[in-house]
């Protein structure tokens, strides 16, 4: 069959447009990056329609990154072109919807038919509003965290929210941006001055190579639809054998409350009483300004209980616009004995617990590769007027 | 087509005969050349020695014309005219900063991503980690950048990597370190 000549390709559904939904992970550290985009470059892997194609390296050392699926298609799951992986959170589409539970509902149907509708009415309510939230349209996540305060649905979205921060990374993760593997390596025939593949690069982490079998045996449609993800089933698996953070430590002793994110301005001893003496008693508190710290101290152990199912959790609290997060305190036997090991190490790591602008002062003020043309450029100068 | 036939029954002007075996040999090893075997070979690779051997034939022509200044106008221009020299490389090579050039395509802008020559206009010096002595991959030349290379000529792929060179990029990433920037590995967010 000859081409069909297409006078009007959009019509037709193909995707175009001018900027990729992607992750901060999958942008890489540096926050200039130079994209390559090609109109209808590629047939999306779900919806199977052509789709604009962005193509960049995100860092020197990285691997070329490209969207493999369209924009509605990763826009109705909340999930990233590149990687599959949950926007917010980070996590495998599988993780998250089991997180979520009977909450979610951003099921995109797999028949061809119904794929082409969806993506065409989530199209539509993008062309309306380039903001609109259109899991929210098949049933939203975040949305539905805030509205819902009627009977128990709280508490569910709450338990939720809570399993997904505690699932999802606390720093940004740029291992997955590592350069491909040599092929000549793999046939033992690597020839290049300088190779910049692993693992001739010095890089020797290879875990496509060294993974679990069933880590290496993914699809992108199996990742996308969350069926069968293995990551997902052992992140989800790690996560049912971790103990909640409100469970409390068996020393019956304990009392007490690790507060971190306190600054002493907006959020003061007041404050602090004000909110833990609806559980009980209080002995002491006392807030450590310079550490951004504090310990709360109950009088009766059930008290204290009863506070850390509300207080503790991956989510945290806020007052006054301040987020801090609670965790039970330790025994003072347990912190002796880490004290007296850390003792001996102490002076090692002294270096290394520099605050910020310790560290800045060590740190040699940069003399630059090029030369320098001007007395801006030279960091010694301290400004043009100094010399 | 052999430059022996194309030649025939032309009278070749005075001077052929001095340079016409040299010319003759680079035109050997450039037939060697092109129909060389290809495995074990990375695509790229293939085209490499074509392109060397074409450089070297021509900076022989451009030693005689311009450096030495031996040869006669008349027989520059009937090389020029019967396509045994490269013209426009030849012109190129008589330009500041186009010295070394080590081939027409490296400084085409249009062929590239982002409208860049190719890496091997850049000093070994001032590139980036992974870069450093890898050669473009459509010449094979580490660098005809006019301050690198030895004796005047491109660092091509398969030149041994002298003292000099090696100082080079130890220079250059001295330099990498000195002004912050991590080789090889990001650094950490914190």
């Amino acid at each position: 069959m000859s081409n069909r000549h297409i006078s009007n390709p959009e019509e037709d559904g193909w995707e175009k447009s001018d900027f990729p939904v992607v992750c901060d992970d999958c942008l890489g550290p540096n926050p200039y990056v130079r994209m390559q985009k090609e109109n209808y470059g590629a047939e999306c892997a779900i919806s199977g329609r052509p789709f604009t194609v962005f193509r960049w390296r995100p860092g020197h050392d990285a691997r070329y990154k490209k969207t493999v699926v369209c924009k509605e298609i990763a826009l109705a799951k909340n999930v990233c072109q590149v990687c599959l992986l949950d926007l917010e959170f980070g996590i495998p589409v599988q993780a998250r919807d089991a997180a979520l539970g009977a909450i979610s509902d951003m099921a995109v149907p797999k028949s061809a038919v119904n794929v082409e509708y969806v993506t065409k009415q989530i199209e539509e309510k993008l062309e309306e509003d380039a903001t609109a939230d259109v899991t929210g349209m098949l049933g939203g996540v975040a949305g539905n965290a805030e509205d819902d305060s009627v009977g128990g649905k709280a508490a569910i979205v709450k338990d939720a929210m809570e399993q997904l921060t505690r699932m999802a990374r606390k720093k940004p993760y740029y291992q997955k941006n590592k350069a491909p593997i040599c092929t000549f390596w793999l046939k033992d025939a690597c020839t290049r001055a300088d190779c910049p593949f692993r693992p001739c690069n010095g890089d020797t982490h290879m875990p496509e190579l060294s993974a679990n079998a069933k880590f290496r045996k993914q699809n992108i449609k199996d990742r996308y639809y969350g069926t069968n993800d293995p990551v997902a089933e052992a992140m989800l698996e790690r996560d049912r054998e971790k103990k909640p953070s409100w469970q409390a430590p068996e020393d019956q002793t304990i009392k007490t409350f690790y507060i971190s994110g306190v600054d002493g301005e907006n959020v003061q001893e007041g404050d602090l009483r004000a909110a833990f003496c609806t559980y009980g008693a209080l002995k002491k508190v006392h807030v450590m300004k310079e550490k951004k710290c504090a310990f709360v101290t109950f009088a009766e152990r059930e008290e204290a209980e009863e506070a850390a199912k509300q207080k503790c959790g991956a989510l945290g609290f806020e007052i006054n616009g301040v987020k801090m997060k609670c965790m039970w305190g330790k025994s003072k036997s347990e912190s002796k004995k880490k004290k007296q090991a850390g003792g001996e190490e102490g002076k090692e790591k002294k270096k290394e617990n520099l605050t910020d602008v310790e560290k800045l002062e060590q740190m040699p003020l940069p003399t630059g590769g090029a030369k320098k043309k001007y007395a801006s450029m030279d960091a010694n100068a301290m400004g043009a007027a100094a010399k | 087509m052999s430059f022996r036939r194309r030649l025939k029954g032309k009278q070749p002007p005075d001077g052929w005969d001095l340079i016409e075996d040299t010319i003759e040999d680079f035109e050997a090893q450039m037939r060697d050349a092109v129909s060389e075997e290809h495995e074990g070979k990375r695509k790229n690779e293939l085209t490499w020695r074509i392109h060397r051997i074409h450089w070297e034939k021509n900076r022989f022509i451009f030693d005689l014309m311009y450096k030495k200044k031996v040869m006669d106008r008349k027989l520059y221009d009937y090389l020029v005219r019967e396509k045994i020299a490269d013209q426009p490389l030849i012109s190129k090579w008589r330009k500041p900063g186009y010295e070394n050039l080590c081939s027409l395509l490296c400084i085409q802008k249009s062929s590239t991503n982002f409208g860049t020559t190719s890496i091997c206009r850049v000093p070994i010096a001032q590139r980036s980690g992974q870069a450093r002595l890898t050669p473009n991959v459509k010449t094979g030349c580490i660098s005809c950048f006019s301050g690198d290379g030895i004796m005047g000529g491109p660092i091509w792929w398969n030149t041994n990597l002298s003292e000099k060179i090696i100082t080079k990029v130890k220079e250059g990433k001295r330099k990498a370190e000195e002004a912050g920037i991590a080789d090889g590995e990001e650094e950490d967010p914190e």
